[in-house]
């Protein structure tokens, strides 16, 4: 089940902006529990998109409940390079909080940057939804200047996200 | 006492249908590149040991500490949750306090 997941998000992907695809793997001692993002010789490494020498990282754990993949947490970073550090956007959610305390939508995204008095603003959540990956892939196309493979890219990544697991 | 030999698990390299395609056709055709979204998500098995020397790197790299440090940190209320790298780690590492379960 968590592999159809991923094969569905690398369709998704490699129809649109990257030639790059998830890989999936078992959480250690979880049998129900998996994580999918890139693997290079067992190490995480960002997806490569076309046309920018910007890249993304993804991140999910899925847990799979009655046959269905459900998002236990997700990562997603637009970054400058491959260095993680180099971020410029990312999308982080948790279906439960780390803390109860956690003030915090469990859906946030972090913008790099700065309000018009100077002030740093990479550390505000700023609400979202929770985020398919498919649109991130819109908005890496339709604001930072990926190069779609395909032109029906958006009716591809439309009827990708009616199937998206929640 | 008998020792039977355990078959050791290895994290296989992902083999792919576009690989086998692309190893059996060398030069990649048009049409095989066409076809290359439908990919199969390679399946990348860890040994527990893997696991969580690939752990101890995530979180080396993300926060500075180790996974022991990190989760003693943490549970004592040492690290702020909100910061978004302690929150991208307990995600990874899939951890909560207070007695939230991560899984509903």
């Amino acid at each position: 089940m968590a592999q159809s997941f991923a094969r569905h998000l690398n369709r998704a992907l490699n129809r649109t902006v990257s030639d790059s695809h998830l890989s999936v793997s078992p959480i250690a001692g979880d049998g129900e529990r998996f994580q999918l993002e890139r693997l290079v010789e067992q190490e995480d490494a960002p997806l490569q998109l076309r046309g920018i020498t910007a890249c993304l990282s993804v991140r999910l754990a899925v847990v799979v409940v009655d046959g269905r993949c459900r998002t236990v947490s997700y990562a997603y970073r637009f970054q400058a390079d491959e260095s993680r550090k180099s971020w410029l956007r990312r999308w982080e959610y948790r279906r439960e909080p780390p803390d109860a305390d956690y003030p915090y939508s469990l859906g946030h995204m972090h913008v790099r940057g700065t309000s018009p008095d100077g002030a740093s603003i990479d550390r505000e959540h700023i609400p979202t939804r929770q985020m398919p990956l498919e649109e991130i892939i819109r908005y890496l196309i339709a604001d930072r200047g990926v190069n779609p493979k395909n032109k029906g890219w958006k009716a591809i990544l439309e009827e990708s996200e009616k199937t998206f697991h929640s | 006492m008998a020792t039977t030999k355990k078959r050791t698990t290895t994290a296989a390299k992902p083999v792919t249908r576009a690989k086998a395609r692309s190893t059996s056709k060398g030069v990649a055709s048009t049409r095989t590149k066409a076809r290359r979204d439908t990919t199969v998500a390679p399946i990348v098995r860890f040994t527990p040991k893997q696991w969580a020397a690939y752990l101890e790197r995530q979180v080396q790299r993300e926060v500075g500490m180790s996974v022991a440090e990190f989760k003693r940190a943490f549970a004592a209320g040492e690290l702020d949750a909100g910061d978004m790298d302690v929150f991208y780690v307990t995600g990874l590492l899939d951890i909560s306090r207070n007695g939230h379960s991560t899984v509903a």
